[in-house]
């Protein structure tokens, strides 16, 4: 309920409870039935042993969908299992769909629709759709993602799965116009030949990155061969998931950045990356990390070298990729990153630039010298700037700080003027080798 | 298929190699050059027809970890070696088994694993990787589902971390990708198109210059099945 009035839902919310007759100050009913007009959703949010008969009367009222929040079913025992698929036969017979029982919630943040326990504050409305086979985790990643402009618009949380399945959703988001990417949390498949149909169908309008939960579990059945022996789970699905062309998010918490770099960023289009760095451990680090995760950090030609020392590169600084500023990068005129940066990205010899390193340590406060504060605002401009660079050359730039927005000032003003700051040089260095796997297998 | 009918009725829920050969060779898949021999006056003519060196093989679909039990001998050079060969091994077999096997000695240093297996919801997934006998050990793999297209036999293989050995390396050929990409497929076909097999084994498919080769074979099938 609380979520549901924190997004001031422009429906009609019935709330249905056999001992009050007012819920959040709005009018209660005792059953279902009681209620005048049509009823489209019911959310059942009851303990185990009224959920029958509460099934029941939703049935007489002729709804067409049914969320079942309660838990104790097939999770926990066979008995549970075999009830929850009575009430699926049962539902069926009627017409109607189920889905769980035991979800965490439901939200379409553009209709306004939020019967979940996490207030609307604390989500963003992207044109990004959640399909998970978990819920209340996926919760604290929103919240926080939200901070850092990160969410997903639409969320499903299947739960048991007696009726509705994730290829369910999988099918409706890849049909929504308002759905630009899926993310996907899955731990078991239970329709495998229509979730292959779907996924393909699916992943060729849209991208789909999908996390796969439990990795290391053995082959149910004895096996006879070396290849039964071998065929772990966990390696089907992750040979299934390329095949039918989704992007695996190697971790849960790059799930969200992913799907937000697939849709944000321009394609990669190549495995090549020019890095620019305050600070030249960053670029060391981070051409491991790259070359890690599959990309390349290519030597700078003589030409574009003699171009970068031209534009004004320090004089004993290095220009062969990756080309740090190091401590006088703080002193460079207001316009000379920006231009090393064109440089780089339109000398042919790169698929993606990243800036590490920018931001200083602390916030403002009432104490803070002007000077700083204009320096500041120097650095600033210089990262907006070649933040810019994309558009103008139609490639990623991928901008990158040790400094978290509670940290930094820059970073937490960069943010707010809607340039993506990234934090994690893995994070980085796998976010760009993902988009190069994504857009290598389509004309971008 | 009439091998696994056979199989099946005579209540075996495994080919023996040389039977899960044909069932692969049926299916365009590049096996050994090999005979069987179950009686000392064929082994003559066999030894001549296969040519040195060669390699001899107990085949029996009851007896498996044939290395184990010394019922292999490898580099069999002349008429002498052949016949002392097939009377140990027979000795050794003890009355099982259909007879020796007389097989063409493929040469390469390089081993592949390719495999079928039926995962209970998404069918079956062909198998592909770093083979010989530390193929548990290194576990350098990669699955599809079936049925594959020439494009999802690439990947896998682009997949593995030893994928290089398929290239020109140390002086070898590089691998003829499209026979390789062909025999992922139709192991696959195998699978979409005969139930009664559960799982399937080449193990190693070695490879003969650009040439893989299928040296040794195991086709296991579903219990209880009668077509």
């Amino acid at each position: 309920m609380g979520g549901l009035l924190s997004l001031h839902y422009p429906g009609t919310i019935y709330p249905v409870n056999t001992k009050s007759n007012r819920i959040f100050g709005i009018r209660a009913y005792k059953q279902i039935t009681d209620i005048e007009g049509p009823v489209d959703l019911a959310v059942l949010a009851i303990p185990e042993d009224s959920v029958e008969e509460a099934l029941k009367t939703c049935c007489r009222k002729r709804v067409k969908g049914i969320t079942i929040i309660t838990a104790g079913f097939g999770e926990t025992s066979e008995r549970g299992r075999k009830k929850q698929e009575a009430l699926a036969g049962l539902a069926r017979s009627n017409g109607i769909r189920i889905l769980g029982p035991n979800v965490s919630g439901t939200f379409n943040l553009r209709a306004g629709f939020n019967a979940s326990s996490t207030p609307a504050e604390n989500l963003l409305a992207t044109p990004i759709a959640a399909v998970c086979q978990g819920g209340y985790a996926f919760y604290d990643m929103l919240s926080s993602g939200w901070t850092k402009g990160l969410g997903v618009g639409k969320f499903i949380h299947t739960g048991n799965e007696c009726d509705l399945t994730v290829t369910d959703f999988l099918e409706y988001f890849g049909r929504d116009r308002e759905v630009k990417s899926i993310i996907m949390y899955i731990e078991a498949i239970r329709d495998g030949t229509r979730f292959m149909e779907v996924a393909r169908e699916v992943s060729r309008i849209k991208p789909v990155v999908v996390y796969k939960a439990g990795r290391t579990s053995g082959s149910a059945r004895a096996a006879h061969s070396h290849t039964g022996a071998l065929a772990g789970k966990a390696h089907i699905y992750q040979g299934l998931f390329r095949q039918l062309g989704f992007i695996t998010s190697p971790t849960m918490e790059l799930l969200l950045p992913v799907a937000h770099a697939l849709i944000e960023r321009p394609p990669m289009k190549g495995p090549r990356v020019g890095i620019i760095t305050v600070g030249g451990s960053w670029g060391v680090a981070l051409t491991d990390a790259l070359e890690e995760a599959g990309l390349s950090v290519p030597e700078f030609s003589a030409k574009l070298q003699e171009t970068l020392q031209a534009v004004g590169m320090p004089p004993r600084a290095s220009t062969r990729n990756p080309v740090d500023f190091g401590a006088s990068g703080l002193f460079l005129s207001l316009d000379t990153p920006v231009a090393l940066g064109r440089e780089i990205l339109s000398s042919g010899e790169v698929d993606a630039l990243i800036v590490h390193g920018i931001g200083r340590p602390g916030m403002h406060t009432e104490d803070t010298p002007d000077e700083w504060k204009i320096f500041l605002d120097i650095e600033k401009q210089q990262i907006q700037g070649l933040s810019e660079q994309e558009k103008e050359t139609g490639k990623p730039v991928l901008i990158g700080s040790h400094y978290s927005q509670w940290e930094s000032q820059v970073v937490y003003d960069l943010n707010k003027q809607g340039v993506r700051i990234y934090n994690n040089l893995y994070e980085i260095a796998q976010l760009l080798s993902l988009m190069h796997e994504y857009w290598d297998k389509r004309p971008g | 298929m009439k091998i696994i009918e056979k199989a099946l009725k005579e209540e075996r829920n495994t080919l023996s190699e040389h039977e899960s050969k044909q069932l692969l060779a049926g299916y365009g898949i590049p096996v050994t050059r090999e005979i069987l021999v179950a009686d000392r006056k064929d082994l003559a003519n066999a030894v001549s027809e296969i040519g040195f060196p060669l390699v001899m093989k107990g085949s029996s679909s009851s007896i498996t970890h044939k290395t184990e039990k010394g019922l292999i001998r490898v580099d069999i050079r002349n008429e002498n070696e052949a016949v002392t060969a097939f009377e140990e091994i027979m000795e050794k077999m003890d009355g099982q088994g259909e007879g020796v096997l007389v097989q063409e000695m493929i040469k390469g240093q390089r081993e592949l694993v390719v495999g079928l297996t039926r995962d209970p919801q998404f069918g079956p997934c062909v198998m592909f990787g770093l083979g010989g006998i530390f193929t548990e050990i290194l576990k350098d793999i990669s699955f599809r589902v079936a049925p594959l297209e020439k494009q999802d036999a690439l990947d896998m293989m682009q997949e593995i971390k030893g994928h290089k050995i398929l290239k020109a390396v140390r002086g070898m050929e590089p691998v003829d990708m499209d026979t390789l990409a062909q025999i992922l497929i139709n192991v696959g076909r195998i699978g979409l198109e005969n139930e009664a097999i559960k799982e399937i084994d080449i193990n190693p498919l070695i490879l003969s210059g650009a040439r893989p080769v299928a040296v040794d074979a195991l086709v296991v099938l579903e219990e209880g099945e009668l077509l």
